[in-house]
């Protein structure tokens, strides 16, 4: 078995910025911004 | 309030509007109002709150609606600053919560030093006093012990023998608070909506491809969600998948593992169960379907006959499994013979980018790169991936010009998805001239490759 090269320019860049892009990818995925759930209360006196 | 409700629900917003009747308070909640008011000692109803009093109002408004729809959008605006999950089910005729927060808001929390409090209100959807939502019960716990920034609380709250209420129409929410600062002011930390007590695994089904030559074993880890006092154990039916760990709380996270050197060639399916059960009862199962498949990743250009002089089109078919991204590699072949050559995605290429490189076709040698946007994958199965044109030379000498793989300009690669060099095999293909002798399928050069 031949060991895994990266191909000469441009196709290196553009494989190397796949694999980075898809490290964003799940990086963003994983921070998805909590929400916060909001609870309203009323006090109040039945008519 | 009910028309406020219902606008908040309409555009997906996460606010919850909780009735209570003022004469009957459930539970710490009225408390919270009185320790955010510091006016004089006559207030008018109705007392209204969020967030655990983090703002409040009272007394009839000129217009209720912008009133309060201003209060709810300032919390809106706020990140929450814990993580909360929450879970209910009926015990006879009480509802129990189960809690975990994780604590993300910097500061040890702790009912000694901050208040801190977990609650759960309970409430039904119904028609009590003015709006469709009475608050039938508001258990809660103080927080005990410290929670150190990034730790984990867990409790389960439980309340009164609920009587003459609709089962169906109850629901639960747990939030925490604490008091931000020096004086008796409550904030809310984070709300969370309590979930039927269940056990689910994400994701709920698990599919590996691995290469005919790849024999490491593949390991997908599991989220398994569910109460904090579950403990669960796991089996697979089938001896090539084993779940490590395959027993503990629900906290310890499981992977499933794919044994690489016991797949057949082909699809196979096996099943994970997890079962999951309490010291207070709970009995939950939950299964996971696995599938397998084994085959060779296999870049194959294809073959195609034409007359002499003129054109010919040729195939690149990916036999894929299901995790390729980015495709690279060269094409070698006779000049004299194959000029011009222009390349295309095939159908099968789906939002590929083509890159060709080629500087080097006069010499017969042209690079290509097809990646697909990040994270993106091809399905698994033959994909025609490129489409490669040349003008044939008239009255060429060998019947059958061969069209390599090669690593010149551009080396032979397969991506993942998750950014790994793949292993594959790569089948060379030919040009078949007729027209001029009897034209004869070159042998194909088989050539395994790969990390």
């Amino acid at each position: 078995m031949r060991a895994f090269r990266f191909p000469a320019l441009p196709m290196a860049a553009l494989l190397i910025a796949g694999a980075a892009a898809g490290q964003t990818a799940r990086v963003e995925h994983a921070d998805q911004t909590p929400v916060r759930l909001v609870v309203f209360e009323d006090f109040m006196r039945p008519t | 309030m009910d028309a406020l409700a219902a606008e908040y629900s309409n555009a997906g917003t996460q606010v919850l509007f909780l009735e209570q009747d003022v004469d009957l308070p459930k539970g710490k909640r009225q408390d919270r109002w009185w320790a955010s008011y510091t006016g004089s000692s006559t207030v008018y109803l109705p007392l209204v709150m969020v967030d655990s009093g983090h703002q409040i109002s009272n007394g009839s408004q000129a217009d209720f609606k912008a009133t309060y729809r201003r209060l709810v959008d300032a919390e809106l605006a706020r990140p929450p600053q814990v993580d909360l999950e929450a879970y209910t089910r009926q015990v006879g005729a009480r509802m129990r919560i189960y809690a975990r927060l994780k604590n993300t808001a910097g500061i040890t929390l702790s009912s000694a030093s901050n208040g801190a409090t977990l609650h759960a209100l309970v409430w039904e959807d119904k028609r009590v006093g003015v709006t469709g939502r009475i608050v039938r019960a508001a258990p809660w716990i103080a927080v005990s012990g410290e929670v150190a920034p990034d730790g984990e609380y867990t409790a389960t709250l439980e309340t009164p023998d609920l009587a003459g209420v609709s089962w169906s129409s109850l629901h639960a929410v747990a939030l925490a608070d604490y008091r931000p600062g020096s004086g008796t002011a409550y904030d809310m930390l984070q709300g969370a909506l309590a979930q039927p007590a269940a056990l689910a695994a994400e994701p709920t089904t698990v599919t590996v491809a691995i290469e005919a030559n790849d024999r490491g074993d593949r390991l997908v880890p599991l989220l398994l969600r569910g109460p904090f006092v579950l403990n669960f154990t796991a089996s697979a039916d089938v001896p090539w998948i084993t779940v490590s760990p395959d027993a503990g709380p629900i906290s310890a996270q499981p992977a499933v593992i794919v044994a690489a050197q016991r797949l057949s060639p082909g699809w196979q399916h096996g099943v994970v169960t997890f079962t999951a059960s309490s010291e207070d009862g709970m009995s939950l199962a939950q299964t996971v379907p696995v599938s397998a498949f084994s085959g060779p990743r296999v870049l194959r250009i294809g073959t195609t006959a034409t007359t002499a002089g003129s054109s010919a089109t040729l195939s690149v078919i990916l036999a894929a499994l299901g995790d390729e991204n980015a495709v690279a590699f060269s094409v070698a072949f006779d000049p004299t013979a194959l000029t011009n050559p222009f390349v295309a995605l095939g159908p099968d290429a789906g939002t590929a980018v083509l890159t060709t490189d080629a500087s080097q076709a006069a010499e017969g040698r042209l690079g290509l790169s097809l990646a697909l946007p990040a994270g993106q994958a091809l399905e698994q199965g033959d994909a025609q991936v490129l489409v490669i044109s040349f003008d044939t030379a008239p009255g060429a000498g060998s019947p059958a010009v061969a069209v390599r793989s090669s690593d010149f300009p551009v080396a032979r690669a397969i991506v993942g998805a998750d950014g790994d060099a793949l292993r594959a095999t790569y089948l060379d293909g030919a040009v078949l001239l007729t027209g001029g002798a009897a034209a004869r399928t070159p042998r194909r050069h088989l050539a395994p490759r790969g990390p």
